[in-house]
């Protein structure tokens, strides 16, 4: 048999329907011949199915589990996030309050990477624990949250500049904006939460919902 | 389940499975519908339809034996209910109502 294609595999036993005769299908078709392009579509669509079969079903469960993410993300941004940047400022490179206006702080690349490890960090954890509700029956919806979080981060770096220029709260949303002032950031902190969910997530075997005729 | 018409992704998964009659597992019935629909159709959407037909009661299934190219995972072979039979004709009887009587549609296929 031809080895599979680790990765997608990977993201089908976790973030996939949870259908052991479709994952056969699968390997009876990718044993055939098929190529890597067509298992990794088969993959992707499977997950992006499932998860809009999860929504259509369910939406207020599905409405609940992006919004306990987002819960999750907002408790560690704002009750944790501004605490742990300023740690690690203060103590990692000996910065010192007050802070005024954010003046010079924006070219500052320590407070770039103290935010963005902040942020890899809350988006990590409510990936954990987004891919672990329900015993990892709603692992699917990892990749719509993860996605959701992108506008979000650019709306708040745009109201983080916008506050910066208006009075001295920079601080107040950092963590959260500040990996937007590079480009490569927020797709980077993006990526390890997925790779952090994809962990974290349990694989799962069939979840059969049709009853049989037998 | 009300008597509502099928949807035409619906109704192709249903003809399928009655076109395959005993071997109707997901790889058969997507091929099926790829060669007579002249559309890629990925497997996970087939399943998406059974799982919405069966819990309306349209189609159901039984799981076959495991095989070693399935990597020891068993088939789900599908069938149409009676109820499925009989939504496929109403919705076949309903398409040919709509046919009828449009100039633009006669003669040429």
């Amino acid at each position: 048999m031809r080895t599979l294609p680790f990765l997608a595999t990977r993201i089908f036993e976790r973030l996939g329907p949870g259908d052991d005769a479709l994952f056969g299908d699968l390997l009876e078709e990718y044993g055939r011949g098929r190529s890597r392009a067509w298992y990794w579509s088969q993959v992707l669509a499977s997950v992006v199915l499932s998860a809009s079969r999860r929504t259509t079903a369910d939406p207020l469960r599905a409405l609940a589990v992006l919004a306990s993410g987002w819960l999750g993300v907002i408790a560690l941004f704002f009750a944790l996030g501004n605490f742990a940047t300023l740690a690690i400022l203060r103590n990692g490179f000996g910065w010192t309050p007050p802070l005024s206006g954010g003046g010079g702080l924006e070219v500052w690349w320590p407070l770039h990477a103290s935010g963005a490890a902040v942020s890899c960090l809350g988006f990590a954890l409510a990936a954990l624990a987004l891919v672990r509700v329900d015993g990892g029956r709603w692992a699917s919806m990892l990749a719509p949250f993860l996605l959701s979080l992108l506008p979000a981060q650019a709306g708040i770096h745009a109201a983080q500049w916008y506050l910066a220029v208006r009075s001295d709260t920079l601080f107040y949303v950092a963590p959260v904006g500040l990996p937007f002032e590079r480009v490569w950031a927020p797709v980077v902190t993006i990526a390890i939460a997925l790779a952090v969910g994809l962990l974290g997530a349990r694989a799962r075997s069939t979840i059969d919902r049709c009853t049989s005729s037998t | 389940m009300a008597d509502r018409l099928l949807t035409d992704f619906e109704l192709m998964v249903l003809l399928a499975i009655l076109r395959v009659r005993g071997d109707a597992y997901g790889v058969p019935i997507t091929h099926e519908i790829e060669e007579t629909g002249h559309r890629p159709v990925k497997l996970a959407a087939v399943y998406l339809a059974l799982d919405r037909l069966c819990q309306n009661g349209l189609a159901s299934w039984q799981l076959g034996d495991p095989t070693p190219e399935r990597g020891g995972r068993a088939k789900k072979l599908f069938s149409v209910t009676p109820a499925g039979v009989r939504a496929v004709r109403r919705t076949q009887q309903s398409f040919m109502a709509l046919w009828k009587g449009i100039p633009e549609l006669k003669g040429a296929s």
